[in-house]
């Protein structure tokens, strides 16, 4: 592709903002648009749910903030211990959420372009949220659906 | 009536007029020793009395008493008794000083200052004393009462001055309550007129900050001398004067010479109107309509969160204090801090209850509807009705009055539907009045409101909600034949169970008394019912004060905080003292000769892999009502607090047996125990022995 023929389409795409995180060796990133903060793991005060990926309430600023360990929710092995994680703090019309994951990268910005199609070969809990695969520098991110995250509670 | 919502409006009004005060103050006193000119020590004296007038006014009397006494020694010094010696001139700056960070306290606080007795006690010594005279003192100016120019200016404006009157009003020197006195020749006043302004304004004469006399303009409606005759016949009034008011009299020609009165808090709400408005201002006892204001309901909830949050700090802050006293070598910095978290802690609570009072609204607000509905409700259905409403001054918290409004619909309703008998036949054979009464009422009981809806109609059959307990299928006969009379009573509550042989479109169609139940629950409160067939129902509502804060037992278990409300726990045992056995495979306790079921908390509320070892179970705390209680086993008894209670994020899903959450002092989040819910569990093993 010449760049004559790219810049058209950037202009026409809007860009996304996404949070960039791992876990495990794996890369995964989703909407900033709900994110409202990152936190280190805090304790939490486990909840008497059968939700095994929800971990607890934490208290964030004098708030109670339910924390899922989204290795858990995704079905990915947990390689570091929940104290080393970080936590994704999100909001949404179902309430406040933070999300437990290895490690945050950064911030990146992307447009309807970068997304690929997702190779659908799989019928696990991931799989049926990841959207679309974003290939940057040669690392392979899968974009997460949040609302499927947040909307889906077992 | 000055409550707290008044004060707070005019806090920052009293606190830029005093700080305006106190800058001239800073200003003067400081060039009183070298220049003790009359200009300057007017303007000092002026400057002091006002703040002192406003500070009263605030209901702040330490920073007004010390005010005061500084007062006292300028006027010494402005009558020539007290010469400002290097001495004096110290003091006095020092007295500014205090004034000025006192100022900062209330700008904080909103809370008066706390007294400085021993500055106060030298100024009086100053002022009683006079010490020196100074040589060539020049006699005191004459003190002639002066309208303020606000209110010449309104009567300036005025077309004709025609009867407006000036009214002086002396009384005796003996005379014991000088504000009753006073009080009442107001009163008098205001029979024939109408009061534009008064001097000393109404605050003062309120605080029995007068001398003898007042005066007061007035728009006089009558002949003047039935005012004085009127005002002559008050007890230990010793004159009365009554003039045509003329604008050319005493004007404030010279201010040095004459005490310009300040008016107050008055004066500071009406700075910045309408001119013309003045006239129309009286200083009529009853303070109207500008003391109170419309705020935004948000702003009182918002306010309310934020004190939420403040409490749980303060709680917080103080374990930390405590910690550091443990800890700390030095004790001059741990002490000063010891008490100013207390003080903070002093501080926080007052807020809290004053944010409190704000939201509270007489039940009357719900109450008030309720005559008209049971009119109606008696035409339509061709019932004689009364309804007699007691207590409906009670006042609740606005979360409380928008919970119970729509129960308590269902509620008046169901009693004049079905409660009451259907027919004034029924009634007279049954021995009764004609006309069914349902009697509402509400008061303030333990912490809590209660609120009691009775009817005097045919009362609930146990046997026939048993019966339609087993034609519904929600039970077995045997198990209906079981029930004790009050829990069948209290099948009312059940969803879809509507007892009325026909379905009224007043009273729904089995729909109303379980959201009722759910309603109340939801928002803290507890459901009662006493009933007897023939002679009528009682239902009880026992409802929290606010739904924001309460007051819990904490309790441990394994590694988790419970809170458990405290208007639920009846009391608490030790668990060796009171040994379980088993009911039908239901663990109790025999408490009194009433058997109590058992729930252990690590297991109700079971979280996988944890709470494993049962060891460390030591307590039972007993809760629920007196005809219901259950048990419940937990490790430790942390002590009672006073918790905020906050949701629990919708993501994780229903939580059977917690009513939310709340973060404790040490940041830890804690598990409010929803008591309702665990009864409910429990219900039918409470009518054993």
């Amino acid at each position: 592709m010449s760049e004559v023929a790219v810049l058209p389409d950037e202009v026409m795409l809007p860009e996304q903002k996404l949070v960039h995180f791992q876990l495990g060796s794996e890369h995964f990133a989703f909407s900033v648009d709900s994110v409202t903060g990152i936190i280190r793991w805090r304790e939490v005060t486990p909840l008497p749910t059968q939700t095994p990926h929800l971990l607890g309430l934490a208290n964030l600023r004098g708030r109670t903030l339910p924390i899922s360990d989204l290795r858990i929710r995704l079905g990915m092995p947990s390689e570091k211990p929940v104290e080393e994680g970080y936590v994704i703090v999100t909001e949404n019309e179902v309430g406040s959420v933070g999300f437990l994951v290895d490690d945050v990268a950064e911030v990146i910005s992307i447009t309807e372009a970068d997304v690929q199609e997702r190779v659908s070969e799989s019928r696990s809990v991931l799989h049926s949220m990841v959207t679309g695969i974003i290939n940057i520098d040669n690392t392979l991110i899968s974009l997460i659906d949040l609302d499927a995250l947040v909307g889906i509670t077992e | 009536m000055s409550t707290s919502v008044d004060m707070n409006e005019y806090l920052d009004l009293f606190l830029q007029e005093t700080g305006e005060q106190l800058t001239i103050l800073e200003a003067e006193i400081g060039k009183l020793e070298a220049e003790p000119t009359d200009d300057r020590i007017g303007a000092i004296f002026r400057a002091a009395h006002t703040i002192k007038g406003s500070s009263r006014a605030m209901g702040f009397a330490n920073y007004a008493d010390l005010t005061h006494e500084f007062e006292n020694v300028l006027f010494k010094v402005r009558d020539r008794s007290l010469a400002v010696t290097p001495e004096i001139a110290d003091l006095l700056i020092q007295t500014v000083d205090i004034m000025l960070s006192g100022k900062e306290v209330l700008a904080e606080t909103g809370q008066d200052i706390s007294t400085n007795a021993e500055l106060v006690q030298m100024l009086s010594a100053f002022a009683s004393g006079g010490a020196e005279k100074v040589a060539g003192a020049i006699s005191a100016p004459k003190v002639a009462v002066v309208w303020p120019a606000e209110v010449l200016e309104a009567l300036n404006s005025l077309p004709t001055l025609e009867g407006i009157y000036e009214i002086r009003v002396e009384l005796d020197e003996t005379c014991a309550m000088k504000y009753v006195r006073m009080f009442m020749a107001i009163s008098a006043i205001n029979g024939f007129g109408e009061i534009l302004w008064a001097n000393p304004v109404h605050e003062k004469i309120e605080a029995e900050d007068f001398d003898l006399e007042a005066r007061f303009l007035v728009s006089l409606n009558s002949n003047p001398s039935d005012a004085t005759k009127a005002l002559s016949a008050i007890g230990e009034v010793k004159a009365v004067d009554v003039v045509p008011f003329k604008l050319e009299t005493p004007a404030p020609a010279n201010e040095e010479a004459t005490e310009v009165v300040p008016a107050g808090a008055d004066q500071l709400v009406e700075r910045g109107d309408d001119r013309r408005q003045v006239d129309r201002r009286s200083a009529e006892p009853k303070r109207d309509a500008n003391q109170t204001i419309r705020v935004d309901v948000s702003l009182l909830d918002n306010l309310m969160n934020l004190v939420g949050e403040l409490v749980i700090d303060r709680t917080r802050l103080s374990q930390i204090g405590a910690n550091i006293a443990a800890k700390a070598t030095s004790s001059e910095d741990v002490e000063s801090l010891a008490e100013t978290i207390g003080h903070i802690a002093r501080v926080t609570n007052e807020l809290q209850e004053q944010i409190m009072q704000a939201r509270m609204l007489p039940i009357d607000t719900v109450f008030q509807r309720f005559p008209r509905m049971v009119r109606d409700l008696s035409r339509k259905l061709g019932k004689k009705v009364e309804i007699v409403i007691e207590g409906g001054e009670t006042e609740v918290d606005r979360s409380v009055i928008e919970g119970i409004s729509d129960p308590l619909i269902h509620m008046i309703r169901n009693s004049v539907d079905h409660g009451l008998e259907p027919t004034s036949e029924e009634r007279v054979a049954a021995g009764k009045p004609e006309t069914g009464t349902v009697r509402l009422t509400a008061r303030h009981k333990d912490n809590a409101i209660w609120v009691e809806i009775v009817d005097d109609g045919r009362g609930i059959d146990a046997d026939r909600l048993r019966a339609k307990a087993v034609e519904k299928g929600l039970m077995s006969a045997d198990a209906a034949a079981r029930l004790s009379d009050r829990d069948a009573q209290m099948l009312i509550f059940h969803s879809g169970f509507s007892t009325a042989k026909e379905v009224t479109d007043v009273s729904g169609r089995g729909v109303g008394m379980d959201i009722v139940r759910s309603n109340i629950l939801a928002m803290g409160g507890l459901i009662d019912l006493e009933s007897t067939v023939g002679v009528g129902t009682r239902f009880i509502l026992k409802l929290p004060l606010t739904i924001a804060i309460m007051g819990g037992l904490l309790s441990r278990v394994s590694d988790i905080d419970y809170v458990l409300p405290i208007g639920s726990i009846i009391e608490t045992l030790s668990i060796d003292a009171q040994p379980i056995t088993k009911v039908s495979g239901q663990p109790v306790i025999i408490l009194r000769g009433q058997t109590v079921p058992i729930i252990k908390l690590r297991n109700l509320f079971k979280v996988a892999g944890s709470f494993t070892e049962e060891s460390a179970d030591n307590y039972v705390v007993v809760v629920g009502s007196a005809e219901q209680k259950v048990g419940l086993v937990v490790d430790r008894l942390l002590g009672e607090q006073e918790v905020v209670i906050k949701s629990i994020s919708k993501y994780c899903g229903e939580l059977p047996g917690l009513s939310g959450a709340t973060i404790l002092g040490n940041g830890r989040v804690a598990l409010i125990v929803d008591i309702n819910s665990i009864l409910e569990v429990t219900r039918g093993f409470d009518n054993g022995c």
